[in-house]
């Protein structure tokens, strides 16, 4: 997609590695199986949509366990190192930024992305700037 | 003044005409920023994956509306890609017909959609063609061993 080949470039020229997925699901699953240090967030998504996924990651880093995950039907892979074992739970419960990005429409509010525990958000389309600052605020 | 130098002036002045007449905003100026070296060809990439997807989008827009029961939810998903997609490049007034689509959706107005679907797709194929024709003089100037003005 035009958007993702975009935000990929502007990642490049700013030095850092990213994952892409398609929906909210997989964000869960990425989380899961792989270490992050910051997720840039869509809010409107086929499958399951940003807000969700959102809760679902903060609720795994509350309780140490993907149970509302499970709930949902995103269940943990096996061989996933982030899966719930307790030892573990000790290295991956970190809090992990979670950026929105938002289309700048009356459906998707910013007010809407702090009450499901999102960090901030950024206005599509994304810009070298705003991603620069993001990473600056949430990346070391 | 040589052709090299009429060439890169026609560009420039041709730019200019697409930023004043609001075809293009400054998004497609960040493309042309994240261009460089090690990807000399990146805005003619980014535009190109923008045509194929803008062209598959009409397609099933105009299918999605020809429905006898018109799921407008699955309209509003296709027409929110297509604003995605034409305000990552700066397509402007692409991206200002699916800011009303969207409303008319929303409403479920046929009438409404079936003019956004029209609009959408007559300023699509002005953009094509105007971005085209940059990229035509673009080849023209490196072909006569000019350089591409930087527009800042």
């Amino acid at each position: 997609m035009v958007n993702v080949m975009v935000a990929r470039r502007m990642m490049r020229q700013l030095n850092q590695d990213m994952d892409v997925v398609n929906n909210g699901a997989e964000a869960v699953r990425a989380v899961q199986s792989c270490a992050y240090d910051l997720i840039l967030m869509d809010v409107c998504m086929p499958v399951m949509d940003g807000l969700e996924a959102t809760r679902l990651i903060r609720s795994y880093e509350k309780t140490g366990n993907w149970d509302e995950a499970r709930k949902a039907g995103v269940e943990p892979e096996p061989h996933d190192h982030n899966h719930d074992s307790p030892f573990h739970n000790q290295i991956s419960r970190k809090r992990i930024p979670i950026v929105a990005m938002t289309a700048n429409a009356m459906s998707e509010s910013g007010e809407e992305c702090f009450e499901n525990g999102m960090d901030s958000f950024i206005t599509k389309p994304v810009t070298l700037q705003n991603l620069k600052q993001c990473l600056e605020q949430y990346v070391e | 003044m040589d052709a090299i130098t009429q060439l890169q002036r026609q560009f420039v002045e041709y730019t200019t005409s697409l930023y004043r007449e609001g075809y293009l905003d400054d998004q497609f100026t960040q493309l042309q920023k994240l261009q460089d070296e090690s990807n000399p060809d990146f805005v003619v990439e980014v535009v190109t994956l923008f045509f194929e997807d803008s062209e598959k989008l009409l397609n099933n827009l105009a299918t999605a509306l020809q429905q006898e029961n018109i799921d407008y939810k699955q309209v509003d998903a296709h027409v929110h890609q297509f604003k995605g997609s034409s305000s990552s490049i700066g397509a402007q007034r692409v991206k200002n017909v699916c800011v009303v689509f969207r409303n008319y959706c929303d409403e479920k107005n046929l009438d409404g959609c079936v003019l956004c679907l029209q609009q959408a797709k007559n300023e699509y194929i002005l953009i094509r063609n105007k971005l085209e024709a940059l990229f035509n003089l673009e080849q023209q100037i490196l072909q006569a061993g000019g350089s591409v003005p930087m527009m800042a």
